[in-house]
Order: C-alpha cells, then sequence, then structure tokens
C-alpha cells in the first residue's frame, strides 16, 4: 500500500468520528466500566456523534450530558475501543468498553518473568500472533520467517516437518550462522519441533545482548521465548479446530529438451569434443571420444540398449527393431554421424517427458490437523489441556509427518500465599522419507537429478512392458521401484515437563523455585529390500538393517527471590537466584545384513555370523555411547526499575559456569544493562501541541555481553585418542588434532540503540532499533605449520562485528467504531545487517587474511586483491560469489585468430591455446594475461541483504481477510538444473532447452557459448564437475513470497444465541493460501536460499480449509 | 518482620552455598565416557596398545598416498583410454601436470599427524606399563614405519621440516614454524631409524605366524637395502652404500626357504584367502570386510552398467557383468595403447593375466575403451564384491630386484635374481637373462620391475632409484623431459607457505 492511499484512509475514518446530526434534548447520565474487570475508567472522553459537544467522566466513571433520543453517543479513550451507543428511552446507562490490545499495552516475556512493551528497555520483538494463527505448517519455526526483524529465516526444503534455517543478527560465525536459544514456558530446548501452532499463545525474541544476558552463556544469537495458551477466567470451555490442507505440486520451472534435441545435441557435443581434441593432436583422447558414441551414455548406442530390458532406449534401426518404427511408443531420428562424413544415423528410442517424469515422483497431497483444547480457570486455579494430531504428507512421493501432541498448563493456588504451577508437553512423530535430497554440488539435488534423467531412460520392459528400476541410484531411478526399496523412517517421541512454586513472602516479596526437564528419544530405522540394481544389473540381496536411537535427558533446576515494590514513583521488581543445568546424550545403534526375506525389515532377521577367510564375521554390529554430556551453574540477578513511568533502567547480571571448559575457565559473568527514557510521559512533552501527532517516544539504550559456547563441543578440552578404526582384528586409536585445553567461550558484546514511537494517539507504532555487535574471542582455527601434525588448532582469536538495524511498523489504519466495524491493521518489518572481520589470528599476512582467493583488482591494473575471504577491516566476504565472465563468443575465425594467444589455463588439452568457434570468449580483467581464476569477476552475494516481511488484516462484520508477505533482496543465486544441463558434466542427463540457444555450426546465431559433451570447452564451468559457472548465469534472487492469504469468518455471538442458544460459544471457519507465490524475475522456483541452487525438494503451494468451534 | 527477614537470609544463604560449592564439583565431574586419555594410555597396556593400532591404522589410511607417489608419475598410466571421464588429479600425475600453483599432495601429503603419531608412541611407550619384549617389538616396528614415511618424503620433496618429537602445547603459530631440513641430515634420520629398529629388533629374523600385516625385521632389512640403494644413487653415496645394501639383502635372501620365497603362482600373492604366512609377503598393509576395504583403486575399475556393455575379448563375450558382476567402481584412469601391447605381446607372462585386463566394446569393431586392473578387486560376499586384497609394501620379489640392483650397481652379474623372477612370471620354458652392460642389466631389472609391480606402487621410485637418466629415457618428454628437472621433486602450496614462513619453495618452482 502507497502512502496517498493510507492517507486517505485515515482521513475516511477520521470523518466518521465527526458527523453531526441535530434532535430535541434531555439529561443523560451513566457510567464507564471496563469490561475486563467492571472497575470504572476515568477520563473517557463522551461525545455526541456528529455533534462539538462532549464531556468526561469522573474519577467514578460517571458522566452526563444533554442529548437527545436517537443521538448517537461516542465513548472513547486510549487502550479501549471506541463504543457507539444509540439513546433511546433509557436515561441512566451502564457502558462496558472493551479493552484494545495495542501494542504498548502487550505483555512480553523476558526470560524468568513478563514485562509490558512500554516499561521495556531492550530490543524485545514480539511475533504476529496471525501469522501462526491459520498456517498450515506442521513446524513453529515456520511462524518466524519475515515476522521479527533481526532473525534471518529461509526453507530450503518443502520436506513435511523440516525446520528452516536461522541466523541471528548476522550471526556469531564468520560464515554468518548463528541460531538463537528456545525457551518453551521457561524451559529450554534443542528446537522447537513437535510444537503444535495452536498451542502457542505468543513468541517473542530477545535481542539485545543486555536482554538476553539473562541466558548468559548460550544467549550470544538472540532467545526465542514461546508461550503455550493456559486458561483463562471464566466457564470451562471446550474447543475444537480441524483444518484440512492440500498441497499442489510446485511444478519444475523448466523446459527440458525433448528426446530428438537430447540425442542430437549431446552428438553434436560429443563432436565439439573430438574436434577440441583433434585440435591438440591427442590421438588417445579422440579415440576415447570415438567410443563414447557407443558408450554407456542415454544418448549413446550402445550395444546394451538393445536389450528390451536395457538402461536406455537409444539404438540404430536394425531387422530386430524393425518392428517399432510403427509402434507409437518409439520415436525415429535421423541424424548425421559425428564422425563419419555424409553418413546419417537412423536412431530409434522412447521418450519420456519431464511432465510423466514430475507426475511419477511429485504427487498433490494432503495435511489433516486437529486439536481439541480444554481450558477454564477459577480463583483457586486455571487449566489448560489440548490434544493434537497431524497427518502432513509431503508432495514427493511417500514423504510424511505424523504427529500426536498433548500439552498442558495446570495452576493451582494453595492458600493464600502459594501458587503452583506446572507444564507437561509430549509429542510423538514419524517422519518417512523416502527420497533423500542429495542436495550436495557434485551430485546435484534430487529434482535436478530426476528430473533431468535421460528421456530416454527405460523404466518399461519392451515387451512385458512390466516396470523395471531404471539407473541404479534412487534419485535417477524408476520411482515405481525405487521408492518401495527403502524403509527409511525416524520416530521422535519427547517428554517435556516443568514445574514452578511461587511462595509470596510478603506482598513485595516472593520466592520462586521451579524444576524441568525432557527426555528426547530419536530412533532411526532403516531397511534395504533386495533389488537389481539398474536394468538388467545383478541382484543385491544384502538386505542392509539398521538402527540408531539417541536418548537426551535434560533437567534444570532452579530458585530466585523476587522483589517488587512501589514508592513515590518509585517502581522496583529484583530477582536473583542460581539455577543448575544438565544434558546427558545416549546413542546406540546396530547395522546388520543378510535377512532371508524383505518381510522382516529389523535385524532379527540378519545371518549367523559366519567364517569369513579365516576369520570370524558378524554380519551384524552394534555400538554404544555416551557421547554427550554437560554441566551448567549459574548465579543470576536483574533489576528493573523506574520512576514515575518516565525513566526506566534495567540491570541484568548471570555468572556461568560451564563444564565443556577446562577447569581454570568454566565461569563467565555476563552483564547487560539497559535504559529507557518515556518522553511521552513528561510534562513539558504532554504540554506541547506534540502529542497530537507523536503520541509516544522512548528512546533506549542498552549494552550487554554474552557468551557462546555452541561452537566447543562437549568435551573440547580434554586431551582423548580418536579411533582410528579397526587394524587386523583389533581397534586402533590417534590423535587427531591438537587439543587446545586452554580455549574459552566467546563473548559478545552488543550495543543496541533503539526508539519506540507512537504516532496518532499510537494507532500506529514503529520501532527501531540499531545495533553493534561485538563477537570476542571468537573461536578460530589458526592455521599452524602441518610438520607439527597438524593444519591448525582452535584458539581464541578472532573478532567479528555486526552492524545493522531493524525495523518493524504496526498500524491502525481503521480503528473499529464498534465491536464488529470494518477494521484494517497493517504492519512491516525491514532487517539489514552487515558483518565485517575486526581481528584475525595473526598469520603474517596483509590483514591476517584467512580463505582469501586471488583476483585481479579491476581498478588497479596489474595488481591483485585478496576477496571472497576474511581480512581484517573489512566486510566478511565468505558469502561473495567470484566467477569468471564471457564478453561474448567467438562467432568468426578472425575473433579467434585475434586472440590466438589468450591461454585458457582451464582447458584439458595440452595445448591451452585451442578456441573453437562458439566458444566462450573470455572477459581479462588484467588483459594480456591468461585465464586463470586470477580473471574472476564479482557476481555478488548469496546472504540477502534486505529481508522483512508486511501484511494486512482487514475486518468487518466477522470477516477477516488477512494477507503476508516476506521478501528477502540483494543476493544472488544459480539455477544449477540450467547450468549442469548446459555443461553436461554427468555425461546422460538431459538439460534445460537452453542448450539449443548454444552456439554451433548449425545455429550459427546460437547466443550461449558452445555445447561441448562432458564440458570439454570449459564454457560452462571451470573444470569437469560443473564448478565455478559462468558469472554471467548467476541470476538476482530477490523475491517477495505472498505467504499467506486467510479469509476467516467468525459467527456473531447474537446468531450464536439465536440459533444455537447457549449451547455453542463460538464457530470460525477460514480458507488459507499458503507458499502461494513468489514474485521475483529467478527462473528456478524456490529461491529463498542464495548460492547454487541443485534442484530442491520445493514448497507446496498449500490451500487449507479449517474450522473452530468453542463449546 | 523479622521472622521474614530470617526466613529470607536461610533461603539466600542456600542459593548461594549451592551455587559455590557444590557446582563446581559437579562441573570437574564431567569428562569425556567415550574416549581414551592419556593418563589411560600410561596406566593401563591395553589402552597404549590402542595406540599401536592405531599407527597401523593411519599407515593404512596413506595407502592411496604411498601409492600415487610410486606410481601415477611413472608411464603407466599416461594418456590411458578409459571409459569415463577423467580422474583429474590422477592425470595431472601422469602428465606431470605440476606447478607451484598446481600442488599435488598439499600440506606433505598428510604425512605428518602419522609422524606425531609414530613420535609419540615412541616418547610414550617407554613411560607405559608393557612389557618390555613387547615395547621394545613394538618401538622397533614403530622405527621401521617412521623411517619407512622419512624415505617416502625425502624421495618426494628431498628435503622436509624434520620432525622427531611430538609437539606438546602450541601457543601461538610462531612457535610451530619449522625450516626444511636438508635431504642429506633426513637421510641421516632415516639410517638412524634404521639401525635402531634393528637393534630394538634384536637378532630374530622370525616373522610372527599369521597374517603378515605387521612390520618386521625383514621389512626393516628390505628397506635398509631400498634406502642404501637409493643414497648411493641420488646422493653420492656410491658403492660404499651400494655395498651395504647389497650385504643387507643377502641376509634376506639367506632367509629364502618355505617361510619366505617366491610364490609360485603369481595370483596367490595377492590372494585374500591366502594371507596367513603367505611366503612371498614380507609386510603388508591389512585389509577386511567389516574392519576396512581398499578405496585406492575406484577409478581403476568399471561401473555395473557399463560392465554389462564391455567385453574382456574382441568379442561380444565374455561381458565384464558376466565375470565381475558386483564390481562398480569407476573407469576414470587407464593405459594407453602403446602400454597395452608392450604388456600384452610376447610370451604369456602370468603377472599380466594377474594384474589387468583389456577392455573392448562388446560390438564391433571390438574397439579398445580400457583396461580393468584386476589384481585389488577383493572376493565376491553374498552380492557384494570385498574389496579386501592386502597391500604389499615389501615382498620376496623386491628384495630380489633389489638385489639384482645393488649387483648391477656394483658391476657385478644380477642374471640369477632376474631369472629367478622370470622363471617365475613364464614358466619353465622362460628366456634366460645373460649378464650385459651395466645399463643393459639395469634396464632389464626396470623391465622386470614393470611387469611385476603394477598397481602395487613401485614403478616411479624404481626409475628414480635406477637414476634420472633413466625416468627421462620412459617418460613422455612431452611432459617431463631434463630441461624440467625441477619436477622430479614435488612443490609445496601457497597455503603452506602462508602457514609457516620458514619454509622456502622447492628449488625450481
Amino acid at each position: 500500500m502507497n502512502l496517498p492511499k493510507l492517507k486517505s484512509l485515515l482521513l475516511a475514518s477520521c470523518f466518521f468520528l465527526f458527523a453531526t446530526a441535530m434532535a430535541q434534548t434531555k439529561k443523560v447520565s451513566g457510567r464507564v466500566l471496563s469490561d475486563e474487570d467492571a472497575k470504572p475508567i476515568s477520563g473517557v472522553s463522551v461525545m455526541l456523534k456528529g455533534k462539538t459537544t462532549g464531556t468526561q467522566t469522573t474519577i467514578n466513571g460517571d458522566f452526563s450530558i444533554t442529548a437527545s433520543k436517537g443521538d448517537v453517543l461516542v465513548f472513547s479513550f486510549i487502550g479501549y475501543t471506541s463504543q457507539e451507543v444509540k439513546l433511546g428511552t433509557a436515561n441512566n446507562l451502564v457502558i462496558e468498553m472493551k479493552i484494545s490490545t495495542s501494542k504498548l499495552d502487550e505483555v512480553v516475556v523476558i526470560g524468568y518473568g513478563t514485562q509490558k512493551r512500554k516499561e521495556l528497555t531492550g530490543a524485545v520483538s514480539t511475533v504476529n500472533s496471525l501469522a501462526f494463527e491459520h498456517s498450515p505448517s506442521s513446524n513453529v519455526f515456520t511462524a518466524l520467517q519475515g515476522t521479527v526483524p533481526g532473525l534471518r529465516v529461509f526453507q530450503s526444503t518443502g520436506q513435511p516437518g523440516t525446520s528452516p534455517s536461522l541466523a541471528f543478527r548476522g550471526g556469531t560465525n564468520f560464515n554468518g550462522t548463528g541460531t538463537p536459544l528456545f525457551v518453551v514456558d521457561g524451559m529450554i530446548t534443542a528446537t522447537l519441533f513437535g510444537l503444535d501452532m495452536n498451542d502457542i499463545a505468543s513468541i517473542d525474541l530477545l535481542k539485545d545482548a543486555a536482554s538476553t544476558a539473562i541466558y548468559g552463556a548460550r544467549a550470544a544469537n538472540g532467545v526465542v521465548l514461546v508461550t503455550t495458551k493456559k486458561g483463562k477466567l471464566g466457564k470451562t470451555q471446550v474447543t475444537y479446530s480441524i483444518s484440512n490442507t492440500t498441497n499442489y505440486i510446485r511444478p519444475n520451472s523448466s523446459e527440458y529438451l525433448n528426446g530428438a534435441d537430447y540425442i542430437r545435441m549431446n552428438r553434436s557435443g560429443l563432436r565439439a569434443r573430438y574436434l577440441g581434441d583433434s585440435l591438440d593432436n591427442n590421438t588417445n583422447n579422440m579415440n576415447t571420444d570415438k567410443g563414447q558414441l557407443t558408450g554407456s551414455w542415454g544418448w549413446a548406442l550402445s550395444s546394451g540398449w538393445i536389450s528390451p530390458a536395457g538402461l536406455y532406449t537409444t539404438q540404430l534401426v536394425s531387422n530386430q527393431n524393425r518392428k517399432y518404427l510403427t509402434d507409437p511408443n518409439w520415436k525415429l531420428l535421423l541424424d548425421r554421424n559425428p564422425f563419419i562424413q555424409g553418413q546419417t544415423d537412423s536412431i530409434l528410442y522412447r521418450d519420456l517427458g519431464v511432465k510423466e517424469r514430475e507426475a511419477l515422483i511429485l504427487r498433490q497431497e494432503n495435511t489433516i490437523a486437529h486439536n481439541l483444547n480444554f481450558s477454564g480457570a477459577t480463583e483457586q486455579g486455571n487449566f489448560a489441556l489440548s490434544i493434537g494430531a497431524v497427518s502432513d504428507n509431503g508432495i514427493i512421493l511417500d514423504s510424511k509427518m505424523k504427529r500426536f501432541n498433548m500439552n498442558f498448563n495446570g495452576g493451582l493456588n494453595v492458600g493464600k500465599n502459594i501458587k503452583i504451577t506446572t507444564t507437561i508437553t509430549a509429542y510423538t512423530t514419524t517422519q518417512a522419507l523416502p527420497y533423500n535430497d542429495p542436495a550436495g554440488g557434485a551430485t546435484g539435488g534430487l529434482l535436478q537429478r530426476f528430473i533431468g534423467v535421460a528421456p530416454t531412460v527405460r523404466y518399461n520392459n519392451d515387451t512385458s512392458w512390466a516396470q523395471i528400476p531404471g539407473p541404479n541410484d534412487i534419485t535417477l531411478g524408476n520411482p515405481l521401484i525405487w521408492s518401495k526399496l527403502y524403509s527409511n523412517s525416524t520416530d521422535q517421541q519427547r517428554f517435556l515437563g516443568g514445574l514452578n512454586l511461587e511462595y509470596t513472602i510478603k506482598p513485595y516479596l516472593k520466592f520462586l523455585v521451579g524444576a524441568s526437564g525432557y527426555y528426547l528419544y530419536t530412533t532411526n530405522n532403516y531397511f534395504t529390500k533386495a533389488y537389481q540394481q539398474g536394468n538388467d544389473g545383478a541382484f543385491n540381496t544384502t538386505r542392509s538393517a539398521s538402527f540408531n536411537n539417541t536418548k537426551d535427558i535434560q533437567y534444570t533446576t532452579n530458585a530466585f527471590l523476587q522483589f517488587n515494590k512501589n514508592f513515590k514513583g518509585h517502581s522496583i521488581t529484583a530477582l536473583a537466584g542460581g539455577e543448575f543445568y544438565e544434558f546427558k546424550r545416549y546413542v546406540s545403534s546396530g547395522v546388520g545384513q543378510g535377512a532371508p526375506t524383505d518381510l522382516i525389515p529389523w535385524l532379527t532377521a540378519i545371518t549367523a555370523p559366519s567364517v569369513f577367510n579365516g576369520s570370524i564375521v558378524n554380519p551384524s554390529s552394534a555400538s554404544s555411547n555416551f557421547s554427550g554430556w554437560e554441566r551448567m551453574a549459574s548465579a543470576i540477578g536483574r533489576v528493573n526499575y523506574s520512576y514515575q513511568n518516565k525513566y526506566l533502567l534495567t540491570a541484568i547480571v548471570r555468572y556461568d559456569g560451564s563444564s565443556r571448559l577446562n577447569k581454570d575457565n568454566f565461569y563467565g559473568l555476563f552483564p547487560g544493562v539497559s535504559a529507557g527514557w518515556n518522553l511521552h510521559n513528561e510534562n513539558f512533552y504532554e504540554k506541547s501541541g506534540f502529542t497530537k501527532y507523536v503520541s509516544s517516544i522512548k528512546p533506549r539504550l542498552s549494552y550487554g555481553v554474552n557468551g557462546n559456547n555452541s561452537s566447543l563441543g562437549y568435551f573440547s578440552t580434554a586431551q582423548t585418542y580418536n579411533n582410528a578404526g579397526t587394524y587386523n582384528g583389533v581397534g586402533g586409536t590417534y590423535a587427531a588434532s591438537y587439543i587446545n585445553p586452554n580455549v574459552r567461550w566467546e563473548r559478545t558484546n552488543s550495543f543496541n540503540l533503539g526508539i519506540d514511537l507512537g504516532f496518532l494517539k499510537n494507532r500506529i507504532s514503529l520501532n527501531f532499533d540499531y545495533f553493534i555487535r561485538n563477537v570476542f574471542d571468537k573461536l578460530s582455527s589458526l592455521g599452524i605449520s602441518a610438520q607439527t601434525g597438524f593444519t591448525g588448532f582452535s584458539t581464541n582469536l578472532g573478532q567479528l562485528q555486526n552492524r545493522g538495524f531493524e525495523l518493524e511498523l504496526n498500524a491502525k489504519v481503521i480503528a473499529p467504531q464498534k465491536a464488529d466495524g470494518i477494521s484494517l491493521d497493517m504492519g512491516a518489518t525491514f532487517y539489514t545487517v552487515k558483518s565485517y572481520a575486526i581481528k584475525l589470528p595473526f598469520n603474517g599476512l596483509p590483514g591476517n587474511m584467512q580463505s582469501t582467493f586471488q583476483v585481479w583488482d579491476p581498478n588497479n591494473p596489474g595488481k591483485l586483491m585478496q576477496v571472497n575471504g576474511l581480512v581484517e577491516g573489512q566486510r566478511i566476504g565468505l558469502d561473495e560469489v567470484w566467477a569468471p565472465r564471457y564478453a561474448g563468443i567467438y562467432t568468426s575465425q578472425d575473433l579467434i585468430t585475434k586472440d590466438a594467444n589468450v591461454y585458457n589455463s582451464f582447458l584439458p588439452y595440452n595445448n591451452k591455446k585451442i578456441k573453437q568457434l562458439g566458444d566462450a570468449r573470455w572477459q581479462l580483467v588484467n588483459a594480456n594475461d591468461t585465464m586463470d581464476s586470477r580473471q574472476f569477476v564479482y557476481v555478488g552475494r548469496t546472504i540477502p541483504q534486505f529481508t522483512g516481511s508486511f501484511y494486512a488484516n482487514a475486518g468487518f462484520k466477522g470477516f477477516h481477510l488477512y494477507a503476508a508477505f516476506d521478501y528477502a533482496i540483494g543476493f544472488v543465486i544459480n539455477n544449477n538444473e540450467i547450468l549442469r544441463g548446459l555443461s553436461q558434466v554427468q555425461g546422460s542427463q538431459n538439460g534445460t532447452t537452453d542448450i539449443l540457444k548454444t552456439w554451433s555450426p548449425e545455429n550459427p546465431n546460437g547466443t550461449l557459448p558452445r555445447y561441448y559433451w562432458a564440458n570439454q570447452g570449459r564454457n560452462f564451468a571451470t573444470d569437469a564437475s560443473g564448478n565455478n559457472t559462468p558469472a554471467n548465469l548467476w541470476e538476482k534472487g530477490d523475491y517477495i513470497m505472498l505467504r499467506e492469504v486467510t479469509l476467516s469468518y467468525n459467527l456473531s455471538q447474537s446468531k450464536i444465541n439465536k440459533y444455537l442458544k447457549d449451547k455453542i460459544k463460538g464457530i470460525s471457519v477460514y480458507i488459507t493460501g499458503s507458499n502461494l507465490s513468489y514474485l521475483t524475475k529467478y527462473s528456478g522456483n524456490f529461491p529463498e536460499e542464495g548460492g547454487i541452487d541443485n534442484g530442491k525438494y520445493p514448497l507446496p503451494r498449500r490451500l487449507t480449509i479449517g474450522a473452530k468451534i468453542t463449546l | 518482620m523479622k521472622q521474614h527477614k530470617n526466613i529470607l537470609l536461610v533461603m539466600l544463604a542456600a542459593v548461594a552455598l549451592f551455587q559455590l560449592t557444590a557446582c563446581k564439583k559437579e562441573l570437574e565431574d564431567v569428562v569425556p565416557q567415550d574416549a581414551i586419555s592419556k593418563d589411560l594410555i600410561l596406566t593401563d597396556p591395553n589402552a597404549a596398545q590402542t595406540l599401536y593400532n592405531g599407527a597401523y591404522s593411519l599407515f593404512r589410511s596413506s595407502n592411496s598416498t604411498f601409492y600415487q607417489l610410486g606410481e601415477m608419475r611413472s608411464e603407466i598410466w599416461t594418456d590411458g583410454l578409459f571409459t569415463e571421464s577423467a580422474d583429474a588429479g590422477l592425470q595431472n600425475l601422469n602428465r606431470h601436470n605440476i606447478s607451484a600453483l598446481n600442488v599435488p599432495f598439499g600440506n606433505w601429503g598428510g604425512f605428518y599427524n602419522m609422524i606425531y603419531n609414530l613420535n609419540s608412541i615412541i616418547k610414550l611407550f617407554p613411560q607405559t606399563t608393557l612389557p618390555a619384549v613387547t615395547r621394545n617389538t613394538e618401538l622397533a616396528e614403530i622405527y621401521g614405519l617412521r623411517a619407512y614415511v622419512y624415505y617416502t618424503m625425502l624421495k618426494t620433496w628431498g628435503s622436509v621440516p624434520l620432525t622427531t618429537e611430538p609437539i606438546e602445547t602450541i601457543n601461538n603459530a610462531f612457535d610451530t614454524y619449522k625450516k626444511r631440513t636438508v635431504t642429506d641430515s633426513i637421510m641421516i634420520q632415516v639410517k638412524a631409524d634404521i639401525e635402531k629398529s634393528l637393534q630394538l629388533f634384536g637378532s630374530s629374523n622370525v616373522i610372527p605366524s599369521g597374517k603378515r600385516v605387521y612390520w618386521n625385521r625383514i621389512a626393516t632389512l628390505t628397506l635398509k637395502g631400498d634406502v642404501y640403494l637409493w643414497s648411493g644413487t641420488q646422493m653420492g653415496g656410491g658403492n660404499a652404500d651400494f655395498t651395504i645394501a647389497k650385504t643387507v639383502l643377502q641376509e634376506v635372501q639367506s632367509l629364502q626357504g618355505a617361510t619366505l620365497n617366491l610364490a609360485a603362482n603369481y595370483a596367490d600373492i595377492f590372494d585374500p584367502t591366502k594371507k596367513p604366512n603367505n611366503p612371498e609377503i614380507i609386510f603388508a598393509i591389512n585389509y577386511e570386510l567389516q574392519q576396512a576395504t581398499t578405496g585406492v583403486f575406484g577409478s581403476f575399475q568399471v561401473n555395473g552398467i557399463q560392465a554389462t556393455t564391455l567385453s574382456f575379448a574382441q568379442a561380444a563375450t565374455p561381458l565384464v557383468s558376466t565375470t565381475y558382476p558386483y564390481v562398480n567402481g569407476s573407469n576414470r584412469v587407464g593405459m594407453n595403447q602403446a602400454m597395452i601391447t608392450r604388456l600384452t605381446s610376447g610370451p604369456a607372462d602370468q603377472r599380466i593375466s594377474n594384474s589387468f585386463k583389456v577392455l573392448y566394446s562388446n560390438t564391433t569393431p571390438y574397439a579398445v575403451r580400457g583396461v580393468l586392473l584386476t589384481k585389488w578387486l577383493g572376493v565376491v560376499s553374498g552380492t557384494s564384491q570385498v574389496y579386501n586384497n592386502d597391500y604389499p609394501v615389501y615382498r620376496y620379489a623386491d628384495v630380489l630386484l633389489l638385489m639384482a640392483e645393488a649387483k648391477a650397481k656394483l658391476g657385478q652379474d644380477p642374471s640369477a635374481e632376474i631369472n629367478q623372477i622370470r622363471q617365475r612370471a613364464y614358466g619353465a620354458g622362460y628366456t634366460p637373462y645373460v649378464n650385459g652392460s651395466i645399463d643393459n642389466n639395469i634396464k632389464a631389472i626396470l623391465e622386470e620391475y614393470l611387469k611385476e609391480f603394477i598397481g602395487e606402487g613401485k614403478r616411479w621410485w624404481a626409475l628414480r632409484r635406477a637414476g634420472d637418466t633413466y625416468v627421462y629415457a620412459n617418460i613422455n618428454p612431452t611432459y617431463l623431459s631434463p630441461v624440467s628437472t625441477a619436477k622430479l621433486l614435488l612443490p609445496i602450496s601457497t597455503s603452506m607457505l602462508n602457514n609457516d614462513p620458514l619454509l622456502i619453495q622447492t628449488q625450481g618452482y
């Protein structure tokens, strides 16, 4: 929405407030109460609609006004929803006003307690609850995408239940990664996986070190605090919600070559390769090239392909196969022989198109979620119990996640002074993934591999038409066979519980004690049935079975004294206490093989030990391990002080001891202090006319220190020997690395400058934060002389700095005049960060540079510069992309002659000056020099420079329309589906139709460099593996994602009362579209992660229909 | 109020006590539960044994490096035919495409981690509670291994940093810098380790029964012969060194008998079912199912799909997939036609037929597509190929050819040893070698080296040890010629130079 539109909406809403009418007068009086606690509200403005007369309520909430029958009284007050009452005959009114939860009044969870946003001095973001209200995602992490500035969240797979990647304020690692600490209802957990969106009441993110200091040594990457729903005062209620989501296929975005073009182009590419080798006078290679025409490739005329069950169908017409000429399943291609002048080959083949192939592996599926919630509260206590079930089915064949979960929150008041609360949550999940996405650079991603299989592949026997396996690889083979071979499931059960006791010693003094913990069991079971190793391949009856069980046990106990007192405008809340934390991990695993049947996918069916070459061989083995153990002991203190609600101060100190470190370095002190000033509460400000526009101003300043021990292993300072494997039946150990006993944890200090602004009676709120984070004592690997036996060791030597700012804007563009009036809320977030290497371990090089890459400086001819790595004082370049760029292609012999002396070190020939027509004419940054990696040019960065989101939520008479977008801007991405096709480094793979745009003698107007089989000409990568693709083919990844559109309808109370009496308290129904559309120029279909896109498992488009009934 | 104050104080005191006293102890309790510590090595002999076994595992993990250094630069694999794309690293070696910017085996081929661990054993074992006899034998083996590693490094880079003590503490990078020690000093260290090994072994020349997969006194003696031939030729030692080599090799030759001899059947040397007490093996690296199998030769094999379209004869059959249904490597290295012809023509040689097989297309005109190195294909277990051949470091054929070399260099008649090798290869009807000029004798010895040790990492070292003129005579001059002498040694990488400013680049790069 643009600014003029916003303005006109604001004007329109003001107009309604002041519209006038005339009538006969009488005296009307009444009282205004708050609907929450029925207490009178003073200072409420009471106006006659459309007139200038009005009054205010007294300290008792009373008012009286002269008005006439038919007049409309408008009641308005900050923090409450305005109300209109049409005057009838009654002269004495009781008005109940509804609290409108303005941003400033919301309660924010800050760790070991809560605070009102208006009292907050730190940088804390609250996730807009709309983001998780209707989301069909089975993973709560996805609600964080774009919604909290400061946290970059992106998804890289559509696998159901998978957690997205997170990076907080530029991370604490040089590569920009750094995952926050997760705290659910006060309990530290490793992940938010397994939580039910329906159970979430709020999600807050602590951002500045002064706030996160309360979590000390683990909080350097921010803290995500999740609060689950609690019972509320009132009658016990039962809520049932159900949603059914259809997951639509997000189809492959590229067109692929058809069978004829695929065979023709590969043969032409082989000829190009042969011509190159002949220019190099390399007879051996020329012979090898000739041999490839009948080699084992999808386009080649291998003798193996004649068999009705051969791997590919490509074959020359002969008397045996002549019958296929009239068979509609077969096609004929006449193509000139690449080696024999004047000979045309008649090639028969079958053509399996991309659409048919997509249909084999992608399918439209459903996700169904149920949640049943019982809750209620009395003066004595409260409870909320919810039970949920989700069956989430992915769009890739047989990928799924199932979950059952429960969450219980209970509170009990024992006598006057003791309050006990408990939280118990548990879940069990099963995830199945027959298709693991290899996602790797060299192997390519799942979809790049599968969609790119040669169109001539044989998935059916020619004569019996039976399904056959195709290539011997799950990512290339026939899904109808391969998807049935593996059973690979991961089950997880977690029981998490906490008990808290609050003892009020005096009204101002409380003793708090808590204990919480969890058990997490993860079981992976894997079994492979007997199978044929590809078409015509041998049968593999190994039937390997394995399992891996991990048991995590964690518990925390803590005790605090909390002091709370207000006197003479001073308000102090102080907290002091201690905490003890322990984590243990046990792993047991086993492998076995040789089961006689596919029917028993367990280790029990394995064969007995046997004697092999004189030694006993067990086809099974097991291992058990106590692999992780950690303890932390901490002292914690916090003081919140405010004076007259104007001056706010928070001071935090945490003293942590961690078993990960050497005895002498156990303890670390993590202080934080922050201050805020509610400028709008100052008399001089209230008197100034400024309040009309800027209703609240709160500058905030904070500084704090955090630790980070996640980069350390559990036993990072212990001198131990590693497993060297078994030699002649006996186990061995060795020292694999130099253990530095003196490593300490990293320390992060951060300075945060923020301001919270409220405009037009806080209808518009703006939060701005600028931060500088310094990661000191950065654990870095310091390169040492290899003669020591080690190439590096870990030491606390580096310093990293992240600088950035965050913006959060919320506006009630149209405030509802009455309970179900028109409303429109809008909001936006924006976040950017840059990271610098401030200090690096001394290594004698300029700027102590690390992992850099040398290129010619385009601005200083003949000078080299170091890029793409770390140099002291410079911005971190690890996410930069440097690549060769071609300035055009050699379209004439003259151009080649001109460059005859240009030496291309990447060429596989002995003579590296060989050039053919159509080859890339490489841009030489340093002219008159050789073409090598020093000529690479800057392409961009793979981490987005700006991320954020915006949303709009409109309501009218029970209807709500919500739309949310998130965006990432300023990064580059490489569509490797296109590049791997153009470079043809996999030999048999098919490529996109971009190949038809390449230059060839038959296509002299081609715009792309010449196509070579297996990238011999190095036109699309600098080697035969597909690395360093040309800068010309990198793309901008910038996108705006329409993440969600929801239309919901809440049946009004009056209608419910009318038709359903008191049986039902509420009904709401909604329809939600999720992951709807990327607005992007990127050619692929999944731009969220920069860098090389290998054809990932895409996010499905989702359509959800859901309902919620409250009894 | 007062009462409450007391309660408050008690509780505060309790919290403070809990923090300060109990916790440090609680934190100290957390020690690794799944790994062997240095303390354990010193107090428990079984824990100490794991370091000794680990040394052999480390030696095994360098197998690929040992092999490539010893063979890939020879002419066997230059510009060969193969069915898949080239293995770029191996191609760089066989084309000698090596420069200061294109450095193979960075960080000294990773050898120094093994050296650290060998040094560590040499330092720690005297402090352990191992029985003296066991300790001395094991130390003798470790000295032998260390000598072998430094000898290999000397042959590869010339001068290298000499480190004979494990580094204890590292405070900064500067402490770790060390210059390259001149080649002569490295050679002195190698010879000193050999003598130390011999001294610790005592006089026992017995190879323990069972699999010959541990270093032993005969291995040290053979290494000594090898080393002195090298120092005699390459480092100016001359006849004095050749004589020492001859004497020590004679000692080994005198042990020829039932437990030490040429295996009549060449294939038996590598047969995984004939490992125990194999008379030809002196020391081999062990590979076993479920422990470790060799992955060194993956690029010398063929994948299952291609195996169905390739034949072992110039005919449609026998298909490779019929003979080796479960072999599944890739074919990315091969021999060129000239080398194939050289090795396969002439009288039947059991070494060739048991080392590799020529691959042909199974359709007319049955073109040669490459070779399959069959020496290391292990055995079939169920429906998988298990690559469990032991990899000989020294076998009796080495002793004979080293002896022949020593004799030839001393101007003596090496024909007895050459003929012993030929007789085994060609059978009774072999063509006997007749003593000739020194040059002819060396050429004859090198011809046997070529055929005897395909895939065993020996050919390049044999050429180098014979003398550099033999290197240039056999390597394609496009790739290596007397003009590029420096290339006989390897360069070191920029990152090595960066990580240690005291290092200087190998001369000539």
